[in-house]
């Protein structure tokens, strides 16, 4: 009985895990969407609230370096944000 | 009885050269000389509120005379202070090899436009929030029209700005919590800055809207293109539901003001009156006079106040009543 369960168990993990991965992915395009709108003025994109986007910078600079990497950029492509 | 006697803040506005400083400062001085304590607040960047009461003004109150209190706020000052405290945060979050590339960064984004105005704007919000408990009355003397309304229709557009955003983040969140981490919280300083600014707008917006505390009057003279100005003025604030019930007519030619030059003008003068009184008819308009000298010291501008006070009471006699 118990290792009927545990068969169940492993069954389920295996169905998971390839969608972890997807979900994580979809997750980060959302995070990625984000910082495109809080950052648009750099692109051009006028944004209402630029000034107030500054305080938020702390908290995105390294988020900023791990997205200009998974996109194929050794360095920040903005003048505006320098994280490396 | 004037609306404005009842409210705690009260913004005035104008276009350039029409009386604006000096009109907020009789009102001030008005409403001290009846024992209120009365902070004016200069938001020009071309200030003259020192100039007018012969005293050195900074952005800190400064005690004028008995219950009034004036301060000058400048806004290349307030950006600073806030990439100032931007930096402080910096401290800690970011590899010190990077600190002094960011920091050079956060100032050349700092001299984007509109960050002066959103500091004005975020000062003008915090004396608001603290200086209310102190004073009976904080009056605004505001710069020229444009700049005003820009100024006045922010908190609308960046509550839009910042509730979409927040939001946004939110969901992203939720998400994560459900899907990747077993239903626990994700801990995040990004949703936390952004609904930390949004409920400071919130309450910026509470504030401006609530017409038993804040009023709006414009000053104005009878010539035509203040009048225009005014009326584009009224209805844009309008639109942010700012409602504008008292316009001040400065300037106005006294009866007694002679010679044929003068007989003319005050012919024309009568036109735009009427006109002031036809376009602003949901106004309450309070007159004062051209005087012989231009209200250069402490005595003209009583002159001034008391005679505000007068319209504000709804005792004056003029012109206008007489028709």
């Amino acid at each position: 009985m118990k290792s009927l369960k545990r068969i169940f168990e492993l069954y389920d993990e295996i169905l998971r895990l390839p969608h972890k991965q997807e979900v994580a992915r979809e997750l980060r395009d959302e995070d990625d969407l984000f910082l495109l709108l809080l950052y648009s003025d750099m692109l051009g994109i006028p944004n209402p609230a630029f000034y107030y986007t500054l305080e938020l910078y702390p908290y995105i600079i390294d988020r900023f370096h791990d997205w200009h990497l998974r996109m194929g950029m050794e360095k920040s492509p903005f003048e505006g944000i320098r994280c490396c | 009885m004037n609306e404005l006697l009842k409210k705690r803040i009260i913004f005035v506005g104008g276009k350039g050269g029409v009386g604006k400083s000096t009109a907020s400062a009789a009102l001030a001085l008005a409403f001290s000389k009846k024992e209120e304590k009365t902070l004016i607040v200069s938001t020009d960047p071309a200030h003259n509120l020192g100039d007018i009461f012969y005293k050195k003004i900074d952005d800190q109150p400064v005690k004028i005379r008995e219950h009034l209190w004036g301060m000058e706020i400048h806004p290349e000052k307030e950006s600073k202070r806030y990439i100032e405290s931007v930096k402080d945060n910096l401290k800690g979050l970011v590899k010190s090899r990077m600190v002094e590339e960011v920091h050079r960064q956060i100032d050349m984004a700092s001299a984007s436009p509109g960050a002066d105005e959103a500091a004005l704007f975020d000062r003008i919000v915090s004396i608001i929030l603290n200086e209310v408990d102190h004073f009976d009355k904080i009056i605004f003397d505001t710069a020229p029209t444009g700049h005003t309304i820009r100024l006045l229709s922010l908190p609308e557009l960046m509550t839009v700005w910042m509730e979409g955003m927040v939001d946004r983040r939110k969901k992203i969140n939720d998400n994560y919590t459900q899907l990747l981490n077993d239903g626990e919280p994700v801990e995040d300083p990004i949703f936390d800055v952004l609904q930390t600014r949004k409920e400071k707008f919130i309450n910026a917006r509470d504030i401006l809207l609530d017409p038993s505390k804040t009023g709006f009057t414009f000053v104005l003279i009878p010539e035509r293109l203040p009048i225009l100005e005014t009326q584009t003025a009224v209805k844009q604030l309008d639109s942010y539901h700012l409602h504008v019930r008292t316009l001040i007519v400065n300037k106005v030619l006294p009866e007694h003001a002679d010679g044929d030059f003068l007989r003319k003008r005050r012919q024309q003068e009568e036109t735009y009156l009427q006109e002031i009184r036809k376009t602003f008819k949901k106004q309450d308009l309070l007159h004062i006079p051209l005087y012989e000298e231009d209200v250069s010291d402490m005595d003209k501008l009583t002159q001034f106040a008391n005679q505000l006070w007068q319209e504000l009471k709804g005792e004056a006699y003029h012109e206008s009543n007489r028709s």
